[in-house]
């Protein structure tokens, strides 16, 4: 994210402080002028409700009033370094895919499993991987506890904590350990960025290529907002943190079932200082559904308010000013909870009641309403930097709302519900809970009501106040719609039939019927996405489910050969062909390939991927004031998901995978790379048929990577392919139809 | 049924509906003071040739500034021949048309082809479609206006040059005839001539559009303006210096608001619309003229006209709004269905907000059927009946309804009078009977009474009204043996 754009940034701030202002004034009349003395309670609520928005709007825009930008400081080689995993009872499979990426961390250090679960399977998995396996006798203080036994097995300068599901990229440690040649450094944060973009967490839109996550603004805009006034905090995972910052503070933090904020506010509070590294190292599963996704806010909510009674960053020695409000801000969150459900419930209590919880909804009303509230759209927007997304954030806010309620109430009971749960990850956390969304129907079931109620009495004369009922019907309505989105994304989730995130990619592979050996029945297909348990593939050619293949992943030579068997299969008519995507499952597929396809998966794939997607979106004062991007005449582009073999003049040629292809060009993945300038022979394979065109190498850009390496290379084509390019195109069309049905 | 036929047949659903609510509006409205005063000027106009109008000339012009030759004699013309429903009936004619150059307006490109949905909102806001059930010059000049509206948005799609200008050229006769039909169309007129020039190249918009305009609305000022300026004059200065038109004017100001707080809601909702987003805050800053009205006229009857011709140019920016609140209630929740449902939800509620507005607009109408009831009643020949008013020119109503007699009855006004006044009226004419209402001032009514009262005058017969601001009354007092 930029924001080096001084005009723009500045712009943005006239634009918050002009928002706080509106606020402010209409806080003061609404204060002054708008109390329903028939209805004092009413009033009450929903303007605290108001004045808590303000509240967390106004510390909002402190907190990112200048998002800070780091550049990683050069590596430095020598220092000692552990990694600490620490684990309940996630599963073996999970944990797998993040022990062979910590093995594959370049920079030298020593893997630790902390193994609160004192599993078997555990200790066997980390012996085969040659981790240190650790498991306490007792279990006291969770996660924090579990660490700090770590610790206590632990001589290396620095620790690095990564959740069992977080797996970090070769250059994790590379990347952030020369931040430490400050010396006042005490810990490293980078954000926590999650590779199954269909959970719960995630709004994605295949087609376009975009995706919007709950966490984003925390982790692209909060966190660096915070690290501008000192005030960036550990996070529990995906961080670094200095040994001897940790003994500081006698360890990590156990008064609290959210360890990582009391042991930040500690660290700070003892005049070390963070940094937040904003670049994504390391790749976590996220909460697939409501229940995973309860479960860790409730878990957050409770923990918040265990730092508040017990380590008030307001009163808490050694803090400054901006550290104070910015944990402030992070902490009061959960009373959302309430705000909401003065919300969710006023427009239904209005609509039976006819009573208003103010004087008049007139003219006067308006007046003041309509400005502020634009404002605060305006505003927001503006400031939370293109990755607010006001509506799905209200979404989140009505899946939290029940959630954030109970943490209000839990911290007065003796036992219940403060000790540390984990966030249930993999097939665990796809099990969907219908008591979860019991709140959201309630909210969905009274408004509606209440609309008809409200209408009915209109219609039968029994009540006049048409404006304000319609009024108060439209809010009944967007908050039934926000209750509706929860109630349809949990029941979709229902009847979601994956068990892994499957990665998309563009990968080349050749198959053939099993027992086949000939090397005439091979045909090329590219596979549009791949898990540890299978594949998906588009072919010109009719695939029976059932049928069992010999397939060959062409990821890097020796390529993985792998026994599979159609489970799923939709195809379509694109005259003269068949299209069909194919949903294969590897059968007897060994362990070694299984770990080559995890790390390919996690440690190339995942970032080629969310590279291909646009997170976040231009502000107005983004489009109107910021830097114009360079436009370049590209024609229309079309996936492609074809084979082609590309050949060169002197008879070379290699295999590749049309990734995209326009009026004038294609864009092909090939793991070889050729000469800018040459021209090149394209056979495109249509099943058993093969188009032949040629064109030029316009563009070739590496993707370094010591495994898998991969080259785009951008072809133009020659004048004379026009009706064959045409028809391609239209083959492309359909081919991105049927992926994205 | 594909997209087209659907589209049509809806159409033809919404324009059923539309006249199931105008002839409701027909049969059920009663008889309005306007309806009346337009019905006389008609006549006038076939019996001497001057406007046929005996009141003051600023009423006149609150009713029918200036142009005194179309709309009236169509509406005079048609009661005598087929009475008061045959006049609505043409009024609900070109309130179906209305309809349709709404529909037509919303469906050019520049609203997303979202024509029904404009159509929709605006027979669904009630009150727009209900003052076309009335015989007043309200439907005629909004007809036009809604012409020279769709003729901009048309002219600003059309690829040639010759038909753009020519449809230029007929936008702005048809506004220059919006305004000869009514003068409280001139409130839009800058509005649409700042609208034209940045739709359009500056030479067209000047020379096909402005340039007419002016040429136009010069000859209209000059034949039917500057003859009774004087009187415009008085007509717009008059309810500044007085307190109970300054009381009719806050009250305007509040129907506005009744009626437009709908419109401008869902075009506030529009601004937020991901393709004509500017366009709704455009037109919504266009139509903030409407507000102007009061300076205008203080006349209801004005501030109906004004609230038609504003939702007229914002019913598409309003069908924008319906359509965001669809995405946005749907909270773009991928089920196809999902939006459809919330469009439909919000249409719903409309529709039932338009159904209590058209109950509103009904009660801010009086309803003399009752005391003209009780004066047909009477022998009436050659008596003269005296309506004390604080409240529109309901004499024109009696008068109508009383017309019958041989010889008629002398109905004749009090408007707004203090009790010297009454003795001074009450000696000059005699009068058998007196019908008092206080639709604004209780106070007044009350010192009125005593000053009836006093003259030797008896209650004859006490009615209730139900009006918007409350339960009215309505006093006919007798002098003699009933």
């Amino acid at each position: 994210m930029d924001f080096s754009n001084r005009k723009v940034e500045n712009l943005r701030r006239v634009v918050a402080l002009l928002t706080m202002f509106i606020t402010s004034y209409y806080l003061y009349w609404r204060y002054t002028e708008t109390f329903n003395p028939q209805s004092l309670f009413f009033s009450w609520a929903l303007f605290s409700a108001e004045l808590f928005g303000a509240i967390t709007t106004f510390l909002f825009f402190f907190t990112v009033w200048k998002p800070k930008t780091r550049t990683a400081p050069p590596s430095v080689p020598g220092r000692s370094v552990d990694v600490l995993i620490p684990t309940k009872n996630e599963s073996v499979a999970v944990l797998r895919k993040t022990l062979l990426a910590c093995n594959d961390l370049r920079y030298p250090h020593r893997t630790l499993v902390l193994d609160d679960g004192n599993r078997p399977e555990v200790r066997a998995l980390s012996e085969e991987l040659n981790c240190v396996y650790l498991a306490r006798e007792t279990h006291d203080h969770a996660k924090a506890g579990n660490l700090n036994y770590g610790l206590q097995h632990s001589k290396a300068e620095f620790i690095a904590v990564f959740d069992a599901d977080h797996i970090p990229l070769p250059h994790f440690i590379d990347t952030l350990i020369g931040y430490f040649e400050d010396n006042k450094v005490g810990f490293v944060q980078v954000p926590q960025e999650f590779y199954n973009i269909d959970s719960m967490q995630h709004r994605t839109d295949w087609k376009k290529k975009t995706i919007w996550g709950e966490q984003y603004l925390f982790f692209s805009l909060i966190q660096p907002g915070k690290d501008h006034w000192g005030a960036a905090y550990f996070v529990g995972s995906c961080a670094i943190l200095r040994r001897k910052t940790l003994d500081d503070i006698g360890g990590f933090a156990t008064a609290s079932i959210t360890e990582d904020m009391l042991t930040s506010i500690k660290i700070h509070a003892k005049g070390w200082t963070s940094v937040y590294h904003n670049e994504n190292l390391a790749f976590g599963i996220a909460a697939e559904t409501l229940k995973p996704f309860s479960i860790q806010r409730q878990r957050w909510g409770v923990g918040n308010w265990q730092v508040f009674v017990r380590a008030n960053p307001i009163f808490i020695k050694g803090l400054t000013l901006s550290q104070r409000l910015s944990y402030l801000s992070s902490m009061i969150y959960p009373l959302e909870g309430l705000q909401k459900l003065v919300f969710y419930l006023t427009p239904p209590a209005a609509l039976f009641s006819g009573v208003l919880p103010m004087r008049a909804l007139d003219v006067n009303y308006l007046l003041h309403f309509i400005p502020y509230f634009l404002f605060s759209i305006f505003g927001f927007s503006e400031m939370s930097r293109g990755v607010g997304g006001q509506i799905l954030l209200e979404q989140y806010s009505m899946a939290k709302f029940f959630t954030y309620l109970k943490t209000l109430v839990i911290p007065f009971f003796p036992k219940k519900g403060k000790v540390f749960k984990v966030t249930p990850k993999g097939e665990e956390g796809l099990a969907p809970t219908r008591t979860l969304i019991i709140p959201q129907f309630v909210v969905l079931i009274l408004s509606f009501t209440a609309m008809l109620w409200a209408l009915v009495e209109l219609l039968l004369d029994l009540r006049r106040d048409s404006f304000i009922v319609s009024v108060n019907c439209f809010w009944a309505l967007y908050n039934s719609g926000l209750a509706l989105a929860i109630i349809h994304f949990d029941y979709k989730k229902l009847f979601q039939r994956r068990s892994a995130f499957r990665i998309p990619d563009t990968v080349l592979a050749s198959y053939r019927p099993a027992g086949e050996t000939a090397a005439s029945e091979a045909q090329l297909a590219v596979l549009d996405n791949i898990t540890e348990e299978g594949i998906a593939m588009v072919a010109l050619d009719q695939i029976p489910v059932g049928k069992e293949f010999e397939v060959d992943l062409m990821l890097s030579k020796p390529y993985l050969r792998l026994q599979c068997r159609v489970v799923r299969e939709r195809s379509m008519s694109a005259s003269p062909y068949q299209i069909s995507h194919i949903g294969m499952r590897f059968t007897n597929i060994s362990q070694p390939a299984r770990d080559i396809i995890s790390r390919y998966l996690h440690e190339t794939a995942v970032i080629k991927f969310m590279k291909d997607y646009v997170l976040g979106y231009k502000t107005y004062i983004e489009r109107r004031f910021g830097r114009k991007s360079r436009l370049y005449e590209r024609a229309a582009r079309s996936l492609a998901y074809l084979p082609v073999i590309v050949r060169e003049g002197g008879g070379r040629h290699s295999y590749g995978a049309i990734k995209d292809i326009s009026d004038t060009g294609l864009l092909v993945l090939s793991q070889e790379t050729w000469a800018l300038g040459s021209e090149i022979t394209l056979e495109i394979v249509l099943g058993k048929e093969r188009i032949s065109m040629t064109g030029l190498v316009v563009r070739m850009i590496p993707r370094p990577d010591e495994i898998f390496p991969e080259y785009l290379i951008g072809v133009q084509f020659k004048e004379e392919s026009g009706e064959k390019v045409q028809n391609l195109i239209k083959i492309a069309g359909q081919i991105g139809d049927l992926i994205f049905e | 049924m594909t997209q087209a036929p659907r589209k049509s047949f809806l159409l033809i659903l919404l324009l059923a509906y539309s006249l199931i609510v105008l002839c409701w509006g027909l049969v059920r409205n009663p008889f309005t003071t306007a309806e009346a005063k337009n019905i006389y000027i008609g006549r006038g106009l076939v019996t001497d040739g001057n406007a046929g109008w005996s009141g003051p000339v600023e009423e006149m012009m609150n009713v029918q500034p200036g142009a005194y030759s179309i709309a009236p004699l169509i509406i005079s013309g048609v009661d005598r021949y087929a009475g008061l429903h045959g006049s609505r009936l043409v009024s609900i004619a070109l309130g179906l048309v209305l309809v349709l150059l709404i529909f037509l307006i919303g469906d050019t490109s520049l609203y997303g082809k979202r024509g029904l949905l404009a159509a929709t909102t605006f027979v669904f806001l009630g009150i727009p479609l209900q003052l076309s059930a009335f015989a007043t010059t309200t439907p005629y000049t909004a007809l036009f206006f809604a012409a020279s509206v769709l003729l901009i948005e048309a002219s600003a799609e059309t690829a040639s040059s010759g038909r753009r200008m020519l449809m230029l050229l007929f936008s702005s006769l048809s506004l220059t005839a919006a305004v000869t039909m009514n003068y409280i169309s001139m409130l839009f007129v800058a509005p649409l001539v700042l609208y034209v020039f940045l739709r359009h190249r500056f030479l067209h918009a000047g020379g096909f559009f402005l340039l007419p305009l002016v040429a136009a609305l010069s000859v209209y000022g000059y034949t039917a303006i500057l003859p009774v300026w004087a009187s415009i004059g008085r007509s717009l200065s008059l309810p500044l210096s007085h307190s109970s038109a300054d009381m009719l004017s806050s009250l305007n100001v509040t129907y506005i608001f009744n009626w437009l707080s709908m419109p401008y809601l869902l075009a506030i909702f529009g601004i937020f619309h991901r393709e004509g987003g500017k366009r709704a805050f455009f037109v919504m800053l266009l139509s903030f003229p409407v507000f102007l009205v009061n300076f205008m006229s203080s006349d209801l009857n004005a501030t109906h006209l004004a609230v038609l011709l504003a939702t007229i140019f914002m019913a598409p920016a309003a069908a924008l709004g319906v359509d965001h609140m669809g995405d946005l209630f749907s909270s773009h929740n991928p089920m196809a269905r999902i939006k459809p449902l919330f469009m439909f939800a919000v249409l719903l509620v409309l529709w039932v907000f338009g159904l209590q507005q058209i109950k509103e607009l009904n009660r801010n109408n009086l309803d003399l059927t009752d005391a003209v009831s009780f004066l047909r009643a009477r022998k009436l020949a050659g008596v003269t009946i005296l309506i004390d008013s604080d409240y529109g020119s309901p004499e024109y109503v009696y008068r109508y309804f009383l017309e019958s007699g041989s010889p008629p009855p002398q109905v004749l006004p009090v408007v707004r009078a203090t009790g010297e006044e009454r003795k001074r009226v009450v000696a000059e004419t005699k009068p058998g009977y007196v019908v008092l209402d206080d639709y604004h001032s209780d106070r007044s009514f009350t010192l009125a009474s005593l000053d009836y009262l006093s003259q030797g005058f008896t209650v004859a017969k006490t009615y209730q009204m139900s009006l918007s601001s409350g339960i009215k009354t309505v006093k006919i007092f007798h002098k003699g043996v009933l």
